[in-house]
């Protein structure tokens, strides 16, 4: 890929992943700027600490802000924003490659 | 200072290679990286955690000064909490990541491996009348116990009842009449604990915890830190390199009021940003930290550091790119090598899909 | 120290499983459940359907035909309470002696989409069973009805009645529902606690008991059934809706309910279990099991009867209760159903599974585990001869932090220079900027009310200058006093139930139950004592200082934090206030108030001074007579001599009228105040004002003015405290409270 190519890819990415961060802050009133959250640290025990009651949140958010149910799905998904971006926005996983399961 | 050995080195066993991190003597691998890696990521894995020194904050503006060189707000950690913090520097460049355990009247910080004498040198360099900074390492052991059944062992080898402690909490307990302090925290995204134990007895503790679990060094710890992203500040950290840089933010509390270091991140979240850090995996080889990042040619940035990753079977690193390429999903070349950037975590915990029965 | 026995005289029941206690116990004997699917079509946008149901024709048939309008909840419990005072044979007790303790988990909804008060559950049946003693509304979540019996012994103890009605009633409602099926805790099926523990079901009911003296029992010639031995209380300062996992919390509770009953753990014959059905629940309540009664933990059974209703929440502890009653009576103990014969081979203890057991018992367990983490322990016994017996011994109490959080400041020092200076703001919404007052982590689930409070904790914490080592802390008590909850939770929550059932807001959800705001200050601040939720109005904070004090007394907490709050249903336009006269404006705001209350002996080990001593205090409630009756009945129970200053409940309205009245005919040598002109009506928290601004006077000489008080409903002016400076330092004050028609208090506190 040329060097645009991958800036494009880039901006895609970067762009469902800073939607990802303003839904978070907003909907769990977080004190932050969205643009704090990183996309690959971690949203729960750690980092952002999130909690049992903001997955539940989140879920609903997320399907309402992507349309996207990740109701059932197992807790790797919010293994990081970027990781929730693969899962919300389907041309993105196909690009991305996630390591083992 | 003289390097730090650790307490339990004699009864180590046979065949541990050991090397030099800062200011610490620690064992690198005891056995082969593959069988240490899979205790950690399949079963539990012992951790000998002397390479950290362990500090302790007392005396009346013990709170306060840590408040002040902490990144993260300690103002609320009571004896049954821990928490993870950054200490930064005056230009917002990293010191040390550590462990703030919360006791009744005092607070003990865990240094990162063989860094407690930078953190010891920079705590001084910024005391103030009322706080007392006590190195006490000498008095202690501290050993880890990390994986997806790393509870199992807290229960045989300890109290089946600690296995179950909230994340972060710490509890003043008893192992074989030993007053211990016990704590769920670790680093590799695996169930993880902790155990604080008097020299005397650990010894004692270490040969016990031998029959439960698999002895892992460093080399195995680090790999499998990287592959959650945990930062491990030797290799992430380092002369100009902000905090944003190395995407460690979340370990700063930027809503915190004062701190030191606190200007100069905020300016480098309000300035440009230059550099961002992301993940990537490909190749066999590993390639050297400070390797070129090229497209097509043309430099972009370079590794920061890599590893050779088992769960991945090639090499995983990070790379520092400019921001509008951090991004996972992109093919670039290192080295030689065409590698592919990651979202994190890059290998799963197998702990996030193993419940503590 | 051995107190005054109380025991159980009646019991009245009606859920799932039978219309009444007959029926009810044949069907848990034959283990036979009531958990059935739900036909409201409503119901079928989950996809947990089953719930324990009350037949309408069970309630209606067990009612007059008066009573046959009334609201469910008030039904429900009508017939419960009913047949608990039939069985007990009550006939003439007379009304001031007679008292009840409601729990009640959801706020009963009105024809036109709000609220009825809480209270007011309990004014219908106190009103329709002569009732005019003590009236609590106890709102401890699921752990509400098992409260108040607890709550019930203690009235008895300090002779405030010579007869407790003390139970619990929760309906089925649609909204609840939405918050358990968004919280994933439902089970699909009928539950299965302990078993397959794969979530629970929701059921509805009302159960009641008849709590007296022993004494008082046999001396009528009543039968008792069980002796209430002990209770505990705990909070396990975890999370708003998960409990502890290590069980700490519910162990605790258990423990000191039978450090209450004087007994040790191996006296336990059977543990009737909170059971569920949760996996989070079911594992911790294993735990606790394990961590009480150590090796002997497989050898003691214990069962959940919601395997057969459902958690009927405001309900459950009370039905509970009576299950032990009769568990203890006839010598069985209740199955839990649900057992396959794979979960009764692997089961690692006795969970009785199935069948009901013959097992003689003396001594039966009851727990209940709730939301925001309290808990509570009862300890039922078979009755004992009639004994010797010590009186609840008297404790010197003192008031030694106040922590305000209001329009007209936040925190103690900025009250005081307020009322000095005579600044009034009424409606100003409170500021919480400036600092911090709980770690961030927390802070941010936190609603507005949870926050408010955490802070009012926090700052009268700090000013009571309170140091203590954790393991003190973990026996500081909080009483939470409340009228109405969250408005802004329960509005968000009720919100996203209409637009979409299915994806309601589990945040506000769990912060929709009234004791989450006390749950969320035992949690920020660390503390493990014991706990509850005072649901009475604007009388909360005045009850919630006697079960204090009354904590105090029995050795229970030697410190206990009495924190108020309540948020303006919406903001209002700035309105002038001024109490007592004709011409004032009424103006509703948000506010919390806390204050340290502490054993006298404690505060002076540690060198503290308090700002007042309490006294004493008085509570009567509503019958047939008029408000000013109802105050003079009040004010009849105390000895106001030598009271300087009193501090009403006056908030602006008509019945400032007959407030003024009374006390001006009761205590002529007194001046009349109130808080309310500075703040405006702030629920609960203004009867906590109430408390700590008359405290303050007793130390300063400074106290809350009237200044724009010019056509008084009663007296004259001079009557009035019009300017902050009074004449001399008071050495006596009374703290008037009041839930106008329902309940109205006094108390007394004097200069240190």
């Amino acid at each position: 890929m040329t060097l645009d190519e991958l800036r494009a890819t880039a901006a895609a990415r970067h762009e469902t992943c800073t939607q990802i961060k303003k839904m978070i802050v907003s909907r769990l009133d977080l004190p932050i700027e969205p643009a704090w959250i990183t996309d690959d640290q971690p949203l729960f025990g750690r980092g952002l600490e999130l909690d049992s009651l903001d997955v539940l949140e989140l879920y609903v958010a997320i399907e309402a802000e992507f349309g996207v149910a990740l109701y059932d799905s197992d807790m790797s998904v919010f293994g990081s924003v970027s990781r929730l971006a693969d899962h919300v926005n389907p041309a993105l996983a196909e690009q991305a490659q996630t390591g083992s399961a | 200072m003289e390097p730090l050995t650790s307490p339990v080195k004699a009864v180590h066993p046979e065949g541990a290679v050991y090397g030099t991190v800062l200011d610490a003597e620690v064992a690198l691998r005891f056995s082969t990286l593959d069988a240490e890696y899979e205790a950690i990521r399949e079963r539990a894995a012992l951790l000998d955690l002397s390479g950290e020194r362990i500090v302790e904050l007392s005396g009346g503006a013990a709170v306060d000064f840590a408040q002040k060189v902490l990144a993260r707000d300690v103002e609320y950690l009571t004896a049954e909490r821990c928490m993870t913090s950054l200490v930064l520097a005056e230009d917002g460049t990293v010191v040390d990541q550590v462990v703030v355990w919360g006791r009744e009247d005092s607070l003990l910080l865990e240094s990162s491996t063989g860094a407690g004498t930078r953190l010891l040198e920079h705590l001084r360099a910024h005391a103030e009348p009322g706080v007392e900074i006590t190195d006490r390492t000498a008095e202690y052991a501290l050993f880890g116990l990390e994986g997806p059944y790393a509870w199992g062992v807290v229960g045989r080898l300890i109290d089946g009842e600690l296995a179950s402690l909230p994340f972060e909490s710490i509890v003043d307990s008893q192992w074989d009449g030993v007053d211990v302090l016990f704590g769920r925290t670790g680093v590799t995204g695996e169930y993880g604990y902790k155990v604080l134990v008097p020299r005397e007895s650990a010894e004692r503790l270490w040969t016990k915890a031998l029959e439960h679990a698999v002895p892992a060094g460093q080399d195995a710890v680090e790999l499998a830190m990287l592959e959650v992203r945990q930062p491990v500040v030797r290799h992430e950290a380092g002369e100009g390199v902000d905090v944003l840089e190395m995407g460690a933010g979340w370990l700063v509390d930027i809503t915190k009021d004062e701190f030191v270091g606190r200007d100069a991140v905020v300016a480098a979240f309000e300035g440009t940003a230059e550099r961002r850090t992301v993940g990537f995996s490909g190749g066999a080889e590993v390639p050297a930290p400070g390797t070129p990042v090229t497209v097509g040619g043309e430099k972009i940035g370079e590794v920061v550091h890599a590893v050779h990753s088992i769960g991945l079977k090639s090499s995983l690193g990070l790379l520092r790119l400019p921001p509008d390429l951090a991004a996972a999903g992109l093919t670039v070349t290192v080295g030689d090598t065409e590698v592919v950037t990651l979202t994190s975590p890059y290998v799963t915990p197998k702990s996030w899909s193993t419940p503590i029965i | 120290m051995a107190l005054r026995p109380v025991v159980i005289t009646g019991v009245g029941v009606i859920c799932a499983v039978g219309r009444d206690p007959e029926e009810f116990w044949a069907r848990l004997t034959a283990g036979a459940g009531g958990i059935t699917a739900v036909e409201d079509e409503r119901f079928a946008a989950f996809e947990a359907r089953f719930a324990g149901q009350v037949p309408d024709e069970w309630v209606d048939a067990q009612l007059p035909a008066e009573d046959t309008g009334l609201d469910r909840t008030a039904r429900l419990a009508l017939v419960a309470a009913r047949q608990a005072v039939a069985h007990a044979g009550l006939t003439d007790v007379p009304g001031e002696r007679f008292g009840l303790v409601l729990g009640k988990c959801q706020a009963t909804p009105t024809a036109s989409g709000g609220y009825q008060p809480m209270h007011a559950t309990g004014d219908v049946v106190a009103g329709k069973l002569g009732m005019t003693g003590p009236r609590i509304l106890v709102s401890t979540a699921c752990a509400a009805g098992g409260n108040a019996v607890g709550l019930a012994k203690d009235k008895i103890l300090t002779g405030e009645a010579d007869v407790v009605l003390a139970g619990g009633v929760d309906p089925l409602l649609f909204g609840t529902y939405a918050g358990f099926a968004g919280l994933q805790a439902l089970s699909a099926r009928p539950c299965g606690p302990y078993s397959r523990s794969d979530g629970l079901n929701l059921g509805e009911g009302a159960a009641f008991l008849v709590v007296e003296a022993l004494d008082h029992a046999l001396a009528r010639g009543a039968e008792p059934l069980a002796e209430v031995a002990g209770y505990g209380l705990s909070a396990d300062a975890y999370h708003a809706t998960a409990p502890d996992p290590t069980g700490r919390g519910g162990t605790t509770a258990m423990r000191r309910a039978l450090a209450d009953a004087g007994l040790e753990p191996d006296a336990v014959d059977y543990v009737n279990g909170h059971g569920t059905g949760t996996p989070a629940n079911d594992a911790m309540e294993k735990k606790v099991m394990r961590a009480v009664f150590g090796e002997r933990a497989s050898k003691v059974p214990t069962s959940s009867i919601k395997s057969f209703i459902g958690h009927t929440l405001g309900a459950a502890g009370a039905v509970e209760a009576v299950a032990s009653v009769l568990a203890l009576r006839t010598a069985t103990a209740p199955p839990t159903i649900g057992f396959s014969d794979e979960a009764i081979a692997t089961s690692t203890l006795d969970f009785v599974p199935n069948v009901a057991r013959p097992l003689p018992m003396d001594v039966v367990v009851s727990n209940n585990y709730a939301f925001g983490g309290n808990n509570a322990s009862l300890v039922l016994r078979r009755p004992g001869g009639p004994r010797e017996y010590d009186e609840l011994p008297a404790a010197e109490v003192v008031v030694t932090g106040l922590g305000p959080v209001t329009g007209l400041g936040t925190g103690i020092a900025e009250v005081a220079e307020a009322v000095a200076n005579g600044r009034t703001a009424v409606g100003a919404e409170p500021s919480l900027e400036g600092r911090t007052f709980a770690p961030r982590s927390l802070w941010r689930h936190m609603n507005n009310l949870s926050r408010m409070a955490i802070a009012a904790s926090r700052l009268a914490w700090e000013d009571a200058g309170l140091k203590l080592p954790r393991a003190a802390l973990d026996n500081v008590g909080v009483i939470f006093a409340t009228a109405a909850g969250s408005v802004e939770s329960t509005d968000g929550f009720d919100e996203s139930v209409l637009a979409n059932p299915n994806k309601p807001a589990v945040l506000s959800f769990s912060n929709v139950v009234l004791n989450a705001t006390g749950g969320a200050v035992c949690q920020t601040l660390g503390l493990r004592g014991p706990t509850t939720t005072i649901c009475n109005g604007n009388a909360s904070a005045s009850i919630a200082l006697d079960c204090a004090v009354e904590t105090i007394r029995s050795g229970k907490a030697d410190v206990v934090i009495v924190v108020a709050a309540d948020e303006a249903p919406s903001s209002a336009d700035s309105t002038r206030v001024d109490p007592y006269d004709r011409n004032s404006g009424e103006a509703p705001a948000s506010a919390s108030v806390a204050l340290v209350v502490e054993s006298a002996a404690h505060a002076a080990a540690r060198g503290a001074t308090p700002y007042a001593r309490v006294l004493g205090s008085a509570h009567a409630s509503g019958g047939a007579d008029d408000e000013r009756s109802l105050v003079e009945r009040a004010l009849a129970g105390l000895p106001t001599e030598g009271v300087d200053l009193v501090v009403g409940a006056a908030t602006g309205g008509a019945t400032d009228e007959a407030e003024a009245g009374a006390v001006l005919d009761t205590v002529p040598s007194a001046r009349l105040t109130a808080t309310a002109g500075l703040t405006g009506d702030a629920g609960a928290a203004t009867g906590a004002l109430n408390l700590a601004l008359a405290a303050l006077a007793l130390r300063d000489g400074v106290a809350p003015a009237i200044t724009g008080l010019d056509s008084p409903r009663a007296g004259t002016v001079e009557s009035y405290v019009t300017k902050p400076e009074l004449p001399a330092t008071p050495a006596k004050a009374l703290v008037l409270s009041a839930a106008p028609g329902s309940v109205r208090g006094g108390t007394l506190l004097g200069a240190v």
